[in-house]
């Protein structure tokens, strides 16, 4: 039964990234029409707010360290220790969370440029121009992050108060053997709130009827009078935040490096196509349900019945759903 | 038809006195007259030899790979006559003094291997082929290492391997052309053995976690031997792919497992990331089977160890050396090190450091670069005074042998770099194995 459990927690954290990524790629394509490669670019640089935010609040002064006789060596304490102490410890080691109230408005600008300074001039060129110019964006912001961060995953931890395991088998009286990391709960948690946030914001607000009308009939939304264009610019901004969002939150589980957006790009196209392209709740559910089968599919006693199935997996039930539902699980003809 | 028999048959006649004499003249004239004579790869032309430095500068290992290539500079300008010349001070026997070798001073190359097979092997050819690198040198990954031994041994350079830890390296994958100075998981398995069991008893039940590819398989099997000679039970061996960066769904399955040890065959990155998720997982906090649960990291490095942080401490494993140690090889080179780049070195650099003094000295007691003769200097040469005691390069599988060293997670460091305290020196004795035991065939060198 602990087991079980920790493989359906462990499928829904990763799941949860899955989801996030998914949601914002369903948005652009319901949207303005377009497969936007660059999107697991945006989840990228959602995570180097966070290594940018730990950067600054950590830079240091150099110190010799005197235990060190063989040669000349320097401690790094951080101006922020210096001069306050205890609390100047304690904002570096919340800067992840610091990192989400930047990542907000930071993500939103970097949407709005992508889509007014680039993607607006393809949206009447074909599938192939709109892939090709994304893709190429994608790996410019691949190149540009590479050459100012390096190649190397850069360690952003979680702060310390939610460092360690959370004992949930404790607290539903299951057995203090049931432990999960607070961190991935958090994000767990975390990715659930953005996006009920997304989905009731595009249900209850006036803008999400315009963007939900104008996903299924744009030109007579546009004959209203509503400037259609200017809503999806938005849209195309929001589903930027959530993935700079998931980028940002997702460093202490897995530390950036500047291919990260890609390895998560790749996977969740598969969860838009089994989702069924376009489908908002498609995309989460899917999100949520390939993070579920990887993980049980990581399982020993699966293993032992099908060797390696924990890295095929995905794509696995991407080819039975494409032969047996091409629409995908929640897609319409 | 006749005509051309006649003409055959008296060209035959004189050609064939001409041919005679000319061979005679030939056979009897020195080797050097004759140009190309023991001509081999890369034959260095002018005044410098070029040297190609292959290592992860991006992937999983590149952390070990930057400091390889710290390790590789440094060596090259205490070989040119630069610096305060390091283990040159304490290195015996030794040939080189500081002026180059044979007379010429030595150049490098670098490339990145990406730590994949395939991208290391096209670096490795284009610094052969392009860059007129005499030797190759490099790689921190077993796999890597491999595949450019292979190359090597096909274009007839010399390969001096970095870090690689694999049995294969020197037991079934050997070559004649490459020589390995780190150790390998055969004696961390001997050296580790006892240890765990002094620690940890008899009766445990251990879940591997194995990097997928020939080092992650030789350290597991290594492991395995030696941990189920003391009684210890294996519970399960999971494979999982280097750079996975998100060990979770690998984990989560040894929880509730029944295993009471993990056993992280990981490395780099790889093994930072495993690590720190393990201890999220709350692993170490864990009692199973009434005994406190524990993590063993069979192969060590202080590179690591810095990036696991707190969670390292207490956690036994091996590595071929830390900077720590008191000789007066391992001082010198630490003190020249840290001198040069603020840090002291990993084990990775000084495998390397050594590796390049070793080819250098072996060049210089040849007196030539020709492969062949350096192979036959480096074969069975004996050693001392860089940083493991007296070493030996075995003649039979071109692996050095020498002692080991177990060592735990420093608990109390007593500055930023003491994060592995030295728990025993291991001595060559217990590690050292027939080189027919591993398998494999050195081939031949291809002679001039």
């Amino acid at each position: 039964m602990d087991s079980i459990l920790i493989q359906i927690l462990n499928g829904l954290d990763k799941g949860g990234a899955y989801a996030l990524i998914a949601l914002g790629l369903t948005l652009v394509f319901g949207t303005l029409g377009v497969v936007n490669f660059a999107h697991g670019a945006l989840f990228m640089l959602g995570a180097f707010v966070s290594v940018t935010v730990r950067n600054i609040l950590t830079i240091s002064k150099k110190v010799k360290d005197e235990s060190i006789t063989f040669f000349d060596a320097y401690k790094e304490t951080p101006y922020l220790e210096i001069w306050w102490g205890d609390t100047g410890a304690m904002i570096i080691d919340y800067a992840v969370p610091i990192s989400i109230l930047v990542a907000i408005p930071v993500m939103l600008l970097i949407g709005l440029m992508m889509e007014r300074g680039l993607i607006q001039y393809f949206y009447k060129r074909g599938d192939a121009d709109q892939i090709l110019v994304t893709f190429g964006l994608a790996i410019i912001i691949q190149e540009i992050i590479k050459a100012n961060y390096g190649a190397n995953p850069i360690p952003t931890p979680a702060p310390d108060i939610v460092a360690g395991s959370a004992s949930i088998g404790a607290a539903l009286g299951l057995g203090e053997s049931l432990v999960y990391p607070w961190w991935r709960l958090i994000y767990l948690f975390f990715s659930v709130t953005i996006i009920g946030a997304v989905f009731a914001f595009l249900k209850y607000t006036t803008f999400g009827m315009v963007v939900r009308a104008g996903m299924h009939d744009r030109e007579t939304v546009g004959l209203l009078g509503v400037n259609v264009e200017k809503a999806f610019t938005i849209v195309f901004g929001i589903a930027a935040v959530v993935a700079g969002l998931a980028g940002t939150m997702y460093t202490p589980i897995l530390p950036p490096d500047y291919h990260m957006g890609m390895d998560f790009l790749v996977l969740s196209f598969v969860v838009v196509v089994v989702g069924g392209m376009g489908s908002l709740g498609g995309a989460v559910a899917a999100g949520f349900l390939l993070g579920i089968l990887q993980s049980f599919a990581s399982m020993n006693e699966v293993k032992s019945i099908i060797p390696g199935i924990d890295q095929i997996i995905i794509y696995l039930v991407a080819v039975i759903v494409l032969l047996v539902r091409p629409r995908g699980l929640m897609g319409k003809d | 038809m006749t005509d051309d028999i006649k003409k055959f048959g008296t060209l035959s006649r004189r050609g064939f006195l001409k041919a005679s004499v000319a061979g005679a003249v030939a056979s009897s004239a020195p080797m050097f007259f004759i140009n190309n004579a023991h001509a081999y790869v890369n034959a260095p032309k002018g005044k410098t030899v070029t040297l190609g430095f292959n290592v992860p500068q991006t992937g999983a290992y590149a952390d070990e790979g930057a400091d390889e290539l710290r390790a590789y500079k440094l060596a090259v300008k205490h070989i040119n006559g630069e610096g305060d010349g390091g283990m040159l001070n304490t290195i015996k026997p030794l040939s080189l003094k500081g002026d180059g070798v044979n007379g010429k001073k030595v150049a490098y190359v670098t490339g990145d291997t990406q730590t994949k097979s395939d991208a290391a092997r096209s670096s490795a050819k284009r610094m052969i082929e392009k860059d007129g690198a005499l030797m190759i040198t490099g790689g921190s990954s077993s796999g890597v290492a491999i595949a450019v031994q292979s190359l090597c041994q096909e274009a007839g350079v010399i390969f001096m391997a970095g870090l690689t830890h694999s049995n294969d390296t020197t037991g079934k994958d050997k070559r004649k052309y490459g020589f390995r100075h780190f150790f390998n998981t055969e004696m961390s398995g001997a050296a580790l053995g006892p240890v765990l069991e002094k620690e940890f008893g008899k009766d445990r039940t251990a879940y591997h976690l194995t990097a997928d590819y020939t080092w992650g398989w030789s350290q597991e099997g290594s492991i395995k031997k030696y941990t189920e000679a003391l009684g210890w039970k294996t519970k399960a061996a999971v494979r999982t792919p280097l750079g996975a960066g998100d060990f979770s769904q690998y984990i989560t399955p040894v929880l509730n497992s029944g295993a009471d040890v993990l056993v992280l065959n990981h490395y780099g990155k790889d093994m930072v990331n495993s690590l720190t998720q393990a201890v999220q997982f709350g692993l170490r906090d864990k009692q199973v089977n009434g005994k406190d649960f524990q993590i063993v990291v069979p192969l060590f490095s202080r590179l690591m160890a810095q990036g696991a942080g707190e969670n390292i401490k207490g956690i036994f494993g091996s590595t071929n050396w830390n900077w720590s140690l008191k000789d007066a090889g391992s001082q010198a080179f630490v003190k020249s090190f840290g001198a040069e780049y603020g840090n002291p070195p990993s084990q990775a650099a000084h495998t390397c450091y050594v590796q390049t003094l070793l080819y250098a000295d072996a060049c210089q007691r040849a007196g030539t670069f020709d492969p062949c003769a350096v192979i036959a200097e480096l074969e069975g040469h004996i050693f001392d005074g860089a940083g493991n005691g007296p070493t030996e390069y075995r003649a039979d599988d071109h692996q050095c042998f020498k002692d080991v060293l177990v060592v735990r997670g420093n608990q109390n460091p007593s500055s930023q770099f003491d994060l592995l305290e030295v728990v025993q020196e291991v001595p060559r004795k217990q590690v050292e194995y027939p080189a027919s035991m591993l398998g494999g065939e050195l081939g031949s060198c291809k002679a001039s």
